[in-house]
């Protein structure tokens, strides 16, 4: 008892609790919670740090291996794809020095003549028509693929060929400026003929045979240099596809010609039906197909194809 | 909600939480602890510029070390003994640590009898115009550091005689004496406000 008195003196005790009132500035509290916060806010940051350390080494790594599976990827498809690209078509004139093989001459002559003329206009189907026609188009575009990628159909099939009706852009004006309104939005329903001319053309490994359907698909201006070097041609070649009915474009690709004697039978049918340009046509591709084709014509035929340059 | 569990968390386990990273946890710490030890080391210097810089010190080693923090005693103690330590670095910048004090009981009683007679004689009026709080610090100041320090830590920390003991390094018994000295010293110098206070 006497220790703890003399050890503790309550009065004291309460004395200092009464008049204390010393508290540390708060410039000290701000310095001390400062310091306090800093020191584990950098911990915190280094601590990420030395965690992510052993992954940055191989970052850079992983990303040059990315680049060279890329790489290395890519570059042996790369002449594939440019082999496999269309050629541009291109509305300047073709130099006289290298003139088109003689298969693709008659498609040469389907053109327009020299001095822009439309080629014989037929009476404009009515929009129900086009709109089966392009349906038409589409079936049959689908065909063609199937049978390129299948590689037993020719390298650029007959019904193709038809599928693309040369139509001069003056035509097509016509047609679109008397279709309905209704009948112009659906073009984008079914692609356009020559939406699919790059396909088409990308199957073909035959630059000849290009040459004559980029003559086909587009007209040479009037006036220009192009239109001028076109060899002057005969009523008799000017095509006459835009008679061809859709029923008759569906026959055709149908029966699209697989072997000799299908051809033959084609090109005898379509010459008894009196469509010549059609025929010619189809002694083209049938040309194009097969490069011994004037001596694998019958009697019958090579009469008439030696007429056909 | 995480602030109620701060505040209901011991010093240990805050003291724990923040040398893991919870900036929190030295936030309560601190709220807790700061006054105290602010005047325990305010009452030894006596001088608040000094004080601030100490009292700053002692924080700034607490946030240095918090990684060898270990709960094998009171948060309080550790605390103190840092505050301690800096303190007797103070005192050696100053030349001040004479630590041959009275520490014996038998000295500790003879320093005690001979001590001067309370200032029961002193004029009331002048008491009572003294600025009381100069007039503890002067108190204060007048006992010898070491009973000074083991009477402020029993005041402001809180702490048991035997964790003054183990802070200042020195035996109980020793402790007893210093409190007992300081006791003695603080009630002959603050009599007429003792008394005051008393009633």
């Amino acid at each position: 008892m006497n220790d703890d008195r003399d050890l503790h003196d309550a009065a004291l005790d309460a004395l200092l609790r009464t008049h204390s009132a010393e508290t540390p500035p708060p410039a000290v509290d701000a310095a001390v919670l400062a310091a306090a916060h800093r020191a584990v806010d950098g911990e915190m940051r280094a601590r990420p740090a030395r965690a992510t350390q052993p992954w940055r080494w191989w970052m850079p790594l992983a990303a040059a291996a990315a680049i060279g599976v890329v790489v290395i990827g890519i570059l042996p498809l790369a002449p594939t794809l440019v082999e496999s690209t269309p050629p541009a078509t291109s509305d300047a004139p073709t130099t006289p020095a290298a003139p088109p093989p003689s298969a693709t001459q008659p498609i040469e002559a389907a053109r327009p003549d020299a001095q822009g003329t439309p080629m014989a206009r037929v009476p404009v189907p009515s929009a129900t028509d086009r709109m089966s026609a392009k349906r038409d188009a589409a079936a049959t575009r689908e065909r063609a693929e199937s049978a390129t990628k299948a590689g037993s159909a020719p390298s650029r099939p007959y019904m193709e060929m038809y599928r693309v009706t040369p139509e001069p852009p003056a035509a097509e004006q016509d047609r679109r400026a008397n279709a309905t309104g209704a009948v112009a939005a659906m073009p984008q329903a079914a692609p356009a003929p020559k939406a699919f001319r790059p396909q088409q053309e990308a199957a073909a490994p035959a630059p000849a045979t290009q040459v004559p359907q980029e003559a086909n698909a587009q007209p040479p201006r009037q006036g220009s240099a192009a239109a001028l070097t076109q060899p002057a041609r005969s009523p008799e070649v000017l095509p006459r596809t835009d008679a061809m009915s859709l029923e008759d474009r569906q026959k055709v690709a149908a029966a699209q010609p697989r072997t000799v004697d299908e051809w033959f039978a084609l090109i005898r049918k379509l010459r008894s039906e009196n469509r010549v340009p059609d025929a010619i046509r189809a002694l083209a591709d049938f040309r194009a197909a097969f490069s011994d084709a004037d001596a694998r014509l019958p009697e019958d035929l090579r009469d008439w194809a030696k007429t056909v340059p | 909600m995480a602030a109620q569990n701060l505040s209901d968390d011991s010093d240990e386990s805050l003291m724990l939480s923040y040398a893991q990273g919870k900036a929190a946890a030295f936030d309560a710490l601190y709220a807790r602890h700061r006054v105290g030890v602010y005047r325990y080391v305010l009452r030894h210097c006596g001088n608040a510029p000094v004080a601030d810089e100490v009292f700053q010190d002692v924080w700034t080693n607490l946030v240095r070390t918090r990684a060898t923090y270990a709960p094998t005693s009171r948060f309080s103690a550790w605390l103190y003994t840092l505050a301690h330590n800096r303190l007797v670095d103070h005192w050696r910048s100053l030349g001040q640590v004479d630590m041959v004090s009275i520490d014996g009981d038998d000295a500790a009683n003879d320093a005690v009898g001979a001590l001067p007679a309370a200032r029961a004689d002193e004029p009331d009026e002048r008491a009572a115009n003294r600025n009381i709080a100069a007039h503890l610090h002067a108190a204060l100041a007048k006992v010898p550091p070491l009973q000074r320090d083991a009477f402020l830590l029993q005041q402001e920390s809180g702490l048991s005689l035997l964790e003054i003991a183990t802070l200042t390094g020195v035996g109980v018994e020793t402790v007893k004496s210093r409190l007992r000295y300081a006791v003695a010293k603080l009630r002959s110098e603050l009599g007429a406000l003792r008394e005051l206070a008393h009633r």
